[in-house]
């Protein structure tokens, strides 16, 4: 609900700010990026309130309260930890060399390197509202990586890290560095995001697919042999840590 | 002599390019080194590893040979080669003369010869008893692994104090001595880098034989600590300097007050029992200022490299400032941890601060509050000065030196309050915590009930202080937007500070999403806007402490009425 009164607040503001620095020339322009803005925050905000209620409708008591603490509060606090790290490195360059073109490399490396851990925190939770089964199915292991035994979507994911850390090593490498060379950081930077954005997509629709799997599953054991054979899935379900889909579905 | 003769290796371009690498290529080299060695050592049996292998327990209670003390020491000068090179590294500057050359790469093939020489040495003994054991057909080596029980450890090995003493000496008698031998003010900067680790090996010391009753070792260490404080008072009495005696003076009785709280601890942590202890000894002294005392090797060494760039300690007086005061709260978190180290479980839950406290806010006291909020300045302190290290004092004029030093002081100084108000309140909460364990054994036995009630107490949701703490951080995004409506003139300083804060508000929104997973399901008519929203922080954060107390009272009636 915050996201509601937020974003049509934050989106007409930066279009006055934009009619304001830049006149009413380019005002169709600035109109038309606000709208496919909007509708792409609103987009990804749907998208995580299915998610929400789907960990609401099928996590038992005991996992959301692991969710919850472990996840969202832990897991989201110490994100915002290297955030601050990052401004404060860029604030640091502003104390040091008291103007903003100096520093505009870091802080588009600091803006990079926030948005990587955002992905990744995102990501974080969206596998972490798995059962484990589900978990253990779409994370790559350490066996894998030696033995590189990878299916196709997982090569890709691989071979998207191996092009996003590169990116990733060369913004934290710019942090503090002076200078307003700042086109290959902007280049490095949205080529890493990209790549980051496509590992994430990868990651969820793999999620999604093991869901629905496990899912349809149930839901065919449940049709075959409904009542004594089911109860002995949901009990082997739950000790498993617990399916949201294959829960719900017999719920 | 040609006039250019020191500077031979940045007066040719590919020369330059070699100075700029100097520090890249040794720590290359030595990460190199290091992986390769453990891949051939990996390559022996797993039963021969086991027994090759070094524990804590075993450098805890110093029942190590000879060359495994060897392959230790030589391990933590690898350590400090690598530290030294990295903080080379991070400042990317051309390496201004020969010297400075020779000491990078000297450092690299100390790191890399030692790593290989320790490596070859134990490859040859692991071969050794993989032939003998292949042909006896059993384990013949010398040093079996031990067991992995605490019980035993009731003190480190002696060596531990031993070195901690003649370290705490040196620093507090021995720098201020040379300071008026030579009249050297470097030595008061040197002794101020040193200070933290300093502090750090007092309290490790001092802890490391709680149940020894004899305190004279302990009383001989605090003095050879306080001692520097002393011999500063008396000095600055003796030039008519009274506000820097007073400074110096305070500073000896808050070390005595600490020292008096120290020895009730160590009463109490003797008195733990022989399991608690050992893994006390292990957990919350060895492993946990040992993690401190890397935390000071890596900020001691960026100071270090300043030295060795501008090759005087008075121009890099900012960066070892910062550097001692990260590596104060460092020691801090460590005796913090301590402490917490040293309650039993039941008082843990019931009286230190927990993730699942903050969360659901409802066991939280207003002491808690304040520790979490002490600590959260001091992470933010502590990060604001490792940022500022970076910047040389070089180039700097003296009013300029002086302003920042000015300011970087009153930083550090309120990450230094904090982080001691956070300590404080940790000691506050075990002793309280000892207290309420007396009084409720004295009293009729009611814990079991009200531990279960605990274990059972699972949450849904985050309380509202966290949702409207991320509404805070939104509403500052999107009202952040005023500015450069009403002055676009600030554009370019509005843009660079937007550019930085953007992600922390978007993981303010991506956090407040999950925050409450199960309110999907009930039908709540929408909040009021995210501006009243967040004017409701402060509101909420009374109100739930409110809601706290009364459960408190309600609680103790319970307890008064059974």
């Amino acid at each position: 609900m915050q996201y509601i009164a937020f974003d049509p607040l934050t989106q007409v503001l930066t279009l006055v700010a934009q009619v304001r620095i830049k006149g009413t020339e380019k005002i169709f322009f600035s109109m038309l990026m606000t709208v496919i803005r909007g509708l792409a925050t609103f987009g990804i905000f749907k998208l995580l309130l299915r998610l929400r209620a789907t960990i609401g409708k099928n996590l038992n008591t005991r996992q959301v309260d692991n969710f919850v603490i472990d996840v969202v509060l832990v897991q989201g606090v110490s994100s915002l930890v290297p955030m601050a790290f990052f401004n404060f490195e860029a604030i640091s360059c502003l104390v040091e060399f008291g103007d903003f073109e100096s520093c505009e490399g870091t802080t588009w490396a600091a803006l990079w390197l926030s948005c990587y851990i955002i992905i990744s925190t995102a990501i974080t939770i969206a596998i972490k509202s798995q059962s484990r089964a589900v978990q253990n199915s779409v994370v790559i292991i350490k066996e894998q990586v030696v033995t590189f035994n990878f299916h196709t979507k997982e090569m890709f994911q691989m071979s998207c890290l191996g092009l996003s850390l590169p990116c990733a090593l060369f913004q934290m490498s710019s942090l503090g560095v002076p200078g307003n060379a700042v086109t290959v950081n902007i280049y490095m930077g949205l080529f890493g995001l990209m790549v980051v954005l496509a590992a994430s997509g990868a990651e969820f629709t793999s999620l999604v697919t093991k869901s629905n799997e496990l899912k349809k599953r149930a839901s065919r054991s449940r049709t075959t042999t409904f009542d004594a054979e089911s109860s002995r899935h949901l009990d082997k379900v739950d000790d498993d840590g617990g399916s949201l889909f294959t829960v719900g579905a017999f719920v | 002599m040609h006039p250019y003769s020191n500077y031979r290796y940045i007066s040719h371009p590919s020369s330059r390019f070699t100075s700029l690498i100097a520090p890249h290529r040794s720590l290359g080299a030595m990460v190199v080194a290091y992986f390769a060695t453990q891949a051939i050592t990996n390559m022996f049996p797993p039963k021969i590893l086991k027994e090759h292998r070094v524990t804590l327990k075993m450098i805890a209670l110093g029942t190590i040979s000879s060359r495994v003390r060897v392959k230790v020491y030589a391990q933590a000068i690898v350590a400090c080669c690598g530290f030294f090179l990295f903080s080379q590294y991070q400042t990317r500057t051309n390496l201004d003369n020969h010297v400075e050359i020779a000491i990078v790469n000297s450092a690299g093939s100390v790191g890399c010869g030692l790593l290989l020489i320790v490596g070859v040495w134990e490859w040859i003994i692991m071969y050794r008893e993989t032939i003998k054991e292949r042909r006896n057909g059993k384990s013949i080596a010398k040093f079996k692994r031990q067991s992995t029980s605490l019980e035993g450890i009731h003190e480190l090995h002696w060596s531990f104090r031993a070195t901690s003493f003649i370290v705490i000496f040196l620093v507090s008698v021995g720098l201020p001595a040379f300071r008026f031998i030579w009249v050297e003010k470097k030595f008061t900067e040197w002794q101020t880098l040193c200070q933290s680790a300093s502090v750090a090996l007092f309290i490790f010391s001092f802890m490391s034989n709680p149940r020894e009753k004899d305190r004279k070792f302990i009383f001989l260490l605090f003095a050879a600590y306080v001692s520097s404080e002393l011999i500063y008072t008396s000095h600055h009495i003796y030039t008519g300097n009274h506000k820097k005696a007073t400074s110096h003076t305070t500073r000896f009785f808050l070390w005595s007050g600490l020292f008096i709280v120290g020895l009730r601890f160590r009463e109490r942590v003797a008195n733990l029992s022989d399991e608690r202890l050992g893994k006390f000894i292990m957990e919350s002294l060895m492993k946990n200022f040992l993690n401190a005392s890397l935390g000071i090797l890596f900020v001691s060494f960026r100071s270090l490299n300043c030295v060795f760039e501008t090759g005087s300690i008075e121009m890099c007086e900012n960066t070892a400032s910062c550097s001692t005061a990260i590596s104060v709260y460092f020691v801090i978190n460590a005796a913090k941890n301590m402490v917490d180290g040293a309650m039993s479980a039941r008082t843990r839950r019931r009286k230190a601060v927990s993730w699942r406290k903050m969360a659901e806010f409802s066991n939280l006291t207003t002491h808690h509050l304040f520790q979490s909020l002490s600590g959260g300045i001091m992470i933010l302190c502590g990060m604001f000065l490792f940022c500022m290290m970076d910047n040389a004092d070089e180039g700097e004029t003296e009013s300029d030196r002086n302003q920042e030093k000015k300011f970087l002081g009153k930083i550090a100084i309120l990450g230094f309050i904090c982080g001691l108000t956070q300590f404080a309140l940790e000691v506050r909460a075990l002793f309280n915590g000892d207290r309420d364990e007396n009084v409720r054994s004295r009293e009729v036995s009611i814990d079991s009930e009200m531990d279960d009630e605990v274990d059972d107490n699972y949450i849904s949701e985050l309380n509202d202080v966290w949702q409207n703490f991320t509404i805070v951080l939104s509403t500052l995004y999107s009202l952040g937007w005023l500015i450069p409506i009403f002055n676009p003139g600030l554009l370019g300083s509005f843009m660079t500070i937007f550019f930085m804060y953007t992600p922390i508000a978007a993981t303010a929104i991506l956090l407040a999403i999950f925050m409450k997973v199960r309110s999907s399901l009930c039908s709540s008519p929408y909040p009021p806007t995210h501006v009243t929203n967040s004017l409701l922080l402060v509101p909420s954060l009374i109100i739930a402490i409110e809601d706290r107390r009364k459960l408190r009272e309600e609680a103790s009636l319970a307890i008064y009425r059974v």
